[in-house]
């Protein structure tokens, strides 16, 4: 288990996580949603006993990772953003070296070794140097090194960035199989796509703050089956407003120069009242969209921007 | 599929353990300290075999000290393979004893290091203002007469102030042809005085009872002093390389490979400190902290890599002064000490290279500092090449503390107090800098 309370990290005036809580269970999936600079990488660091906290508390199978920081690291594994690999060295070596920096040794180290290029599927290119492998199969054997150790926490820092769909697909088969066994995952991303299909609980980070937080159910509620309409074009904001106003049971989400968001339930219905307002307004109407209830919208409710902005 | 952790402390850990587990159960039962070995040892191996991996950067390491000492070497011999002084000689005595001197300066071993051409006074100092030679020696006139009378006679060498290694080779040569002739007075001044003089009666040939006289004279005076000044132990039989004297064996061996060695060392050390800043760009080095072993593990197992290197370094520079002549029974010490140079050199620049903070800022800290400590220390032009104000101050730098005490190793004479200066001085730097540098590591530098 992985418990967070109240986390705080401050760097001068900049704070980077502000009051951060949640906890992630064993067996399950915990998913860390935000922008780049959201805070999600700082709470991994902390987690991960790089950063100490300004304040707060973390804790990994009930190890303060501030007061017994060796207890934490044995029950964590840290797969981070980055391909932390050695291009000159083999799949073999990489994984040989992080179970002894583990303090594994002998045939126990040899057993999990073989096991782990297995899991991992490169059994066959073992011993290659890595600069022969291809971007997915790095990123498989940099997953490989946060479990050669069998971690029952494993912290996992956007581990498919700049992946091919095949390889990714492959990843995240290989983050279910970890969980299957048992392991507490917490995963940052900022594909909600990767959220929505792979975590249990999902908080979303903004800011260094948590906006939402619960199960994929429980956020798509926040959003009360609100659909969202985006409508590109020429407008001006304050007569948009003031025309969307009359309409019932709109939330205009964001009005923007270029950019209108609307959400309302059963928008299906609405469009032709919400696009006929935009054009009483002055505006100029070039694309349409609709979007069902999804992370993504509950994110630019929240926040008032898209998740890649 | 996902099994227990191996490794956990504490009681509530021992009452989980399962079967699976056992196996893993029983590394982490070994001694804490065995796991902390392993773990620098793995992280050692993981380095060297990274290096390895690097033939190109091994061969620089190596090439470039060897290319610059063999380029030195022809500069300074004028293209042979032992260096020579041109001496420039001016005979104003023109005698017996004065062509003594001339003789024995262009014979036997003073030979295998000078070059001596006979010149007249202005002759001499022309070449000397051309910078044409390595030092100009004036017999004046009365040399022979002083001699024999036992009176000081004074001997004018001029030595090029361009150059430095070979007017000491001279100085030095010519210290040992003045003993000689001092001696050579000491023992036959009688008899010589008696030749010099002429026969008696104002002839100009002696008598068979003089030159009898004279021959038993000194056959006697050397039979007296054989067994002092010439053991019988000269007698033909020829020198063991071991029992060569420092002098024998060459500045090649004993000045130049020394030198050459200590620049591949900084070399070494100023590459592989570079390490610590790919392993921060690559993330490795987050990782390594996330790891429940100490940062320090990891940074001497780059230390111990380092040392691996310098060890292979010096091999092939040990090998090199055997070939010129030094005895193997001084190589294994040079070969210690020369490995503990490299290591505490590489805890120098992990140190410097952990101070900036860039990598481009790390590159150009450590080239502003690895070419001062190289001529300062004597690294690049030997100590004996050096003014003494630069040497003075040269001694006290990390390279050039290991360098003389090599030098001093390869000769056979060290001073052991110095020794063990040196190694105090060397150990204290290199503890010092490496737990600046854990602490570095630690803190901002890796999170940065």
């Amino acid at each position: 288990m992985i418990e967070v309370q109240d986390l705080r990290k401050q760097y001068g005036d900049l704070v980077a996580v502000d009051g951060v809580s949640f906890t992630a269970a064993p067996g399950c999936i915990f998913g860390l949603l935000g922008p780049n600079g959201a805070g999600k990488s700082t709470i991994i660091n902390c987690l991960s006993g790089l950063l100490p906290p300004t304040s707060g508390r973390v804790r990994v199978l009930g190890h303060d990772v501030v007061a017994q920081p060796m207890e934490a690291r044995r029950e964590l594994g840290v797969v981070p953003q980055e391909l932390a690999l050695y291009e000159d060295l083999s799949a073999r070596d990489h994984l040989a070296y992080r179970g002894a920096a583990y303090g594994m040794s002998g045939s126990d180290l040899k057993t999990r070794v073989d096991e782990v290029l297995g899991i991992i599927g490169l059994q066959d290119r073992a011993r290659e140097p890595v600069k022969r492998f291809s971007g997915g199969m790095k990123r498989r054997l940099n997953f490989g090194c946060g479990i050669v150790h069998r971690p029952k926490a494993l912290l996992l820092d956007e581990p498919t960035v700049g992946v091919d769909p095949q390889s990714r697909v492959r990843l995240l088969d290989l983050v279910r199989e970890q969980v299957a066994g048992g392991t507490c995952v917490l995963y940052t991303t900022h594909y909600m796509e990767e959220a929505q299909e792979l975590c249990d609980r999902i908080a979303i980070m903004d800011h260094g703050k948590v906006l939402a937080i619960g199960t994929l159910n429980e956020l798509r509620a926040m959003l009360e089956e609100h659909d969202l309409v985006r409508v590109r074009g020429r407008f001006d904001p304050t007569r948009v407003r003031q025309a969307l106003a009359s309409l019932d049971r709109i939330d205009v989400v964001s009005a923007e120069p270029d950019l209108v968001v609307v959400a309302a339930q059963e928008a299906s219905r609405k469009v032709s009242a919400i696009l006929a307002a935009l054009t009483q307004s002055g505006g100029e109407i070039q694309e349409t969209s609709l979007s069902q209830p999804s992370l993504e919208s509950l994110f630019i409710k929240l926040t008032g921007r898209q998740l890649r902005e | 599929m996902q099994g227990p952790p191996p490794f956990k402390r504490g009681r509530s850990a021992e009452r989980k353990k399962g079967p699976r587990e056992r196996e893993a159960w029983r590394g982490a039962g070994a001694p804490a300290i065995q796991k902390k070995m392993r773990y620098l040892w793995t992280s050692a191996l993981k380095d060297t075999k990274r290096r390895l991996a690097d033939p190109a950067a091994l061969a620089v390491w190596i090439g470039l000290p060897l290319f610059v000492g063999t380029l030195l070497s022809v500069i300074s011999s004028g293209g042979g393979g032992v260096p020579k002084a041109h001496v420039l000689l001016v005979d104003q005595d023109d005698t017996p004893a004065s062509r003594l001197v001339v003789t024995a300066s262009t014979s036997g071993r003073m030979a295998d290091y000078l070059i001596v051409e006979r010149v007249t006074e202005a002759d001499g100092r022309r070449k000397m203002d051309a910078g044409e030679a390595s030092a100009m020696l004036v017999l004046p006139k009365g040399f022979q007469r002083a001699i024999l009378d036992e009176q000081p006679a004074e001997l004018v060498l001029t030595t090029n102030p361009s150059q430095r290694i070979l007017p000491q080779i001279v100085e030095e040569g010519l210290d040992m042809l003045v003993e000689a002739v001092f001696y050579a007075q000491q023992i036959l001044g009688e008899p010589l005085r008696r030749i010099a003089q002429g026969p008696e009666g104002g002839g100009s040939v002696f008598s068979s009872e003089t030159i009898a006289s004279l021959s038993v004279d000194i056959n006697n005076r050397v039979a007296r002093l054989q067994n002092v000044v010439f053991p019988p132990v000269i007698g033909l039989r020829t020198p063991s390389p071991e029992a060569r004297t420092p002098q024998t064996i060459g500045v090649m061996a004993t000045v130049m490979t020394p030198t050459m060695l200590f620049m591949s060392l900084l070399f070494i050390a100023q590459g592989s400190a570079r390490d610590i800043w790919q392993e921060k760009i690559q993330g490795t080095l987050r990782r390594s902290l996330a790891v429940p072993s100490h940062i320090g593990w990891f940074l001497a197992g780059k230390v111990l890599a380092g040392a691996a290197l310098a060890a292979v370094v010096t091999l092939v520079g040990l090998v090199i002064v055997r070939f010129l002549g030094v005895p193997l029974l001084r190589l294994p010490g040079a070969f210690v000490w020369c490995t503990f140079n490299g290591a505490a050199l590489l805890c120098l620049f992990n140190f410097f290279d952990t101070l900036a903070a860039t990598e481009t800022g790390a590159r150009m800290l450590s080239t502003i500092i690895v070419f001062p400590m190289m001529f300062m220390g004597g690294s690049f032009f030997p100590f004996e090449a050096m003014p003494p104000w630069m040497q003075a101050i040269g001694r006290w730098t990390p390279n050039g503390l290991g360098g003389q005490q090599l030098k001093a190793l390869l000769r056979g004479a060290p001073d052991y107090g110095e020794l063990a200066v040196a190694t105090l001085v060397i150990i204290g730097l290199s503890a010092v800098t490496f737990l600046i540098t854990v602490r570095r590591v630690r803190g901002a530098f890796a999170t940065s």
